[in-house]
């Protein structure tokens, strides 16, 4: 594979000859450092049982792999030879090859992002897939032991939320689109952002790989003490995570500094676009709570391997549900905001209407940012006594008043508007729906007597379903049909594309509606067998989760093939004011095609004026 | 490309990111410092060995003096001075992390304790993070000497001594907590 290096060489004038793909040689390090890691651990502590593979040689292995598999995609070419003081001897493939090595640009960081993001959420929804099977018949059928399902579920939910919610929209459309957006040309740390992404696909692998060393079953919580007592594949649920939010940690990081810092002339804080208040919202809350959580599976997995006691009934069992949810209520709220910021970008683009209250709509991006923090404690109302319940159920129902903000600005936009009823705009109207049953459901399951009584059941898994799926995945589609002229020069079929949307609306409903229904019948969490009189809704629950997998997969292969070869899309066809519509579809490398200057704000409809220029062989601007 | 924001916006950008990252650091100092209350109080274990610890300390505090008298150097352009500055500190961190080594081989703190899990948690993430640090005190006084820092670019010098400091605050808190209060 010679011709991966054609491009010529950015800073050292032999470039490095690479004889396989970087992916390739990322794995065959990895297995290098993994081994290296493996026998060594084995050989200062080999009294564990197993004489190749022990519980902490598994975890110095994996750390071995990490650093093999970032120094093989290329870090060792772009960041560690540059630490040194040495030329980088790194050069990007200016083809295809690029998606599949360490990229500086913050637009293949994004795609590298988006797909694999995509990938990750092909397998949780398989996973669902096999769930909602078992579901189907009251007794054990598919799995063979609890420990299977259990262990489904777990993988279901830590993917869910480690490799999509918290990476679709921020690390992915959030890398492409926020400079763009801002009129930069390149992100602050996009060296450090590049590595970042290849944290993603190894944390998701160990992820998936972790049955292999035994069936966990605590779910995406890790609840002690139950972890402590779990097989060997509960090692690999921690490091899989700390990789998965590392990368997330990087791309807050780098987005955040490059939305302060690299903003263009004229883009000052009251024109900022809200899609990106969403992203620094979420990047300032991923800074505090992902290292939280990262810290507490240090002390999770040191307990595990010591063996040590801080959480179970020697230590606190609750330390660790406080410490869990003080990450995990927030970890919501970073899923759900870029979604929440985004109906507000679109809606007024496809009304063609002046954004209703642009202010308010910001105010609540921040104050729900800044109350996720004060909420945790509503995941353990079973553990605590009435008083301590009552200020975590009011701050839980304060929530939903900044939240609110949102919802009324969106409503308001699109009061008496002429809304275009596109792909994207039917997309946002469904997601406004979902997510106002699943706000709904939780305010009511933030009162402690409901919270009581369906504590554990399906009723809560309806509800977070209704706000992440159906606001942030239902967002997440919208935005990918709405950007995708942007992203690839073409258009995908309308027809086709509302077809899709009205068919995940009714999957989507007749799954989780329904749910909420079983849940209320007496339906549990974590469990494969369940009583025969639940089996009819439950089979329903089942044939409307397929129906809606498929719709899914129904919107990749629809976006995949308009990607390729859907017929071409206007400069603008949506006639959008963000600065993102000024640069060619796509993006060339440097983004536009010379200094933007920005001279009034997005949201404005009622007049034709042009919200920037691009001024052409500008020197540099400040 | 870089030609599009000046240097001095180019530079507060990477300043204020790692400051943040370094804030981003602090949270699970906090958190392990709020568990040690929760789990054990102010007790001081009476088998910690007093004089070991406050060796740690003072060589943790030597280097970072060093580290800083380095810097001061590189400001009025005396490159070969940060380049020794700084390998003496990342060699007074080794020799802290010696020390750590052997207090920890000894095992005067019994790991199976309430306090012994504290203090091997708290020892072995502030060393982490020394480790770390002493690596970054390395590679970049190979880095300071090949692109030639000068008083006016030496940003690279800034961010490794940011990182020494802050570990060696951090490391000061451990020590304060471990042995005193």
């Amino acid at each position: 594979m010679r011709d991966m290096t054609q491009a010529e060489p950015r800073n050292d004038p032999q470039p490095k000859i690479l004889h396989m793909a970087p992916i390739w040689r990322g794995f065959i390090w990895a297995a290098a450092g993994f081994i290296i890691g493996d026998l060594l651990t084995v050989a200062v502590d080999p009294f564990r049982g197993n004489p190749l593979v022990t519980e902490p040689s598994a975890v110095v292995g994996w750390v071995g792999a990490l650093v093999g598999w970032l120094l093989g995609i290329g870090g060792y070419e772009e960041v560690v030879l540059p630490l040194f003081g040495f030329p980088s001897t790194w050069v990007e493939p200016k083809n295809w090859r690029r998606y599949f090595g360490l990229s500086t640009s913050h637009k293949v960081i994004g795609i590298q992002y988006l797909f694999s993001s995509s990938s990750i959420f092909l397998v949780a929804g398989l996973d669902a897939m096999a769930i909602r099977y078992e579901l189907m018949q009251p007794s054990l059928h598919f799995f063979t032991y609890s420990g299977q399902y259990l262990a489904a579920v777990g993988v279901h939910g830590s993917l869910m939320m480690f490799g999509v919610g918290t990476v679709a929209m921020i690390s992915g459309l959030g890398n492409y689109f926020v400079p763009l957006m801002i009129g930069a040309k390149r992100t602050v740390f996009s060296r450090l952002s590049g590595l970042g992404h290849w944290l993603l696909p190894f944390g998701a692998l160990t992820l998936i790989a972790s049955p292999l060393l035994g069936y966990w079953d605590t779910g995406w919580r890790g609840y002690e003490p139950l972890a402590m007592q779990d097989p060997g594949g509960m090692v690999y649920y921690y490091l899989g995570i700390f990789a998965m939010t590392l990368s997330t940690i990087l791309t807050s990081l780098n987005l955040a500094a490059t939305i302060i810092f690299y903003r263009t002339r004229g883009m000052t804080w009251a024109r900022i676009p809200l899609f990106v208040w969403g992203i620094l919202t979420v990047s300032l809350l991923n800074l505090i709570w992902q290292p939280e959580i990262e810290m507490t599976f240090v002390m999770a997995l040191l307990s595990k391997l010591v063996p040590w006691n801080f959480f179970d009934a020697l230590g606190s069992v609750e330390t660790y549900l406080s410490m869990f949810w003080l990450f995990g209520h927030p970890e919501v709220y970073i899923i759900v905001l870029p979604a929440i910021a985004m109906w507000n970008e679109m809606i007024p683009v496809m009304a063609q209407k002046n954004l209703f209250a642009r202010d308010w709509a910001i105010i609540g991006l921040i104050f729900v940012m800044m109350l996720s923090g004060l909420v945790w404690a509503h995941h353990m109302f079973t553990n605590m006594r009435n008083s301590e319940m009552f200020p975590f159920a009011f701050f839980t129902e304060m929530i939903s008043i900044p939240t609110g903000f949102s919802f009324m600005a969106a409503i308001g936009t699109l009061w008496k508007a002429r809304l275009r009823l596109t792909t994207p705009s039917l997309l946002i109207l469904m997601s406004l729906f979902n997510f106002l049953i699943g706000g709904l459901t939780g305010v009511y399951l933030a009162d402690p007597p409901v919270n009581l009584q369906v504590h554990d059941t399906f009723f809560v898994i309806a509800h977070f379903h209704y706000t992440i799926i159906g606001g942030m995945i239902f967002t997440w589609i919208a935005s990918m049909y709405y950007w995708l002229p942007k992203l690839s020069g073409r258009m995908y079929n309308e027809t086709w594309g509302m077809i899709l949307a009205v068919w995940i609306f009714i999957g989507f409903n007749g799954t989780f509606s329904q749910m909420f229904l079983v849940g209320l019948e007496g339906m549990n969490r974590w469990v494969p067998a369940y009583p025969p009189y639940l089996k009819a809704l439950n089979y329903d629950v089942s044939l409307f989760a397929f129906f809606l997998g498929a719709g899914f997969v129904g919107h990749a292969i629809h976006i995949i093939w308009a990607w390729r070869k859907g017929p071409s899309a206007p400069e603008n066809p949506w006639h959008a004011k963000t600065l993102e519509w000024l640069a060619s579809s796509p993006p060339s490398e440097e983004n536009f095609p010379g200094e933007v200057e920005v001279v009034r704000g997005f949201y404005r409809y009622d007049h034709d004026k042009p919200s920037a220029y691009i001024v052409k062989d500008q020197p540099e601007s400040n | 490309m870089a030609s599009t924001y000046p240097k001095d916006r180019e530079m507060a950008a990477y300043r204020w990111g790692f400051r943040i990252f370094l804030v981003s650091q602090c949270v699970p100092f906090v958190l392990i410092f709020s568990d040690w209350y929760m789990f054990n109080g102010d007790y001081v274990s009476p088998w910690v060995n007093h004089w070991l610890g406050a060796g740690e300390a003072l060589f943790d505090i030597a280097s970072g003096w060093v580290a800083w008298r380095a810097l001061l150097s590189i400001r009025r352009g005396k490159l070969m001075d940060m380049v020794q500055g700084f390998r003496r500190a990342a060699v007074l961190g080794t020799v802290q992390l010696i020390l750590l080594a052997y207090q920890w081989g000894t095992r005067f703190v019994f790991p199976g304790t309430r306090y012994g899990e504290v203090y091997y948690t708290l020892t072995g993430v502030s060393g982490f993070y020394e480790l770390v640090g002493v690596f970054i005190m390395v590679a970049i006084s190979f880095r300071a000497v090949r692109v030639a820092f000068t008083a006016e670019y030496h940003w690279d010098a800034d961010a490794a001594v940011y990182f020494w400091i802050f570990q060696l605050v951090a490391g000061l808190l451990v020590y304060l907590l471990l042995y005193w209060i």
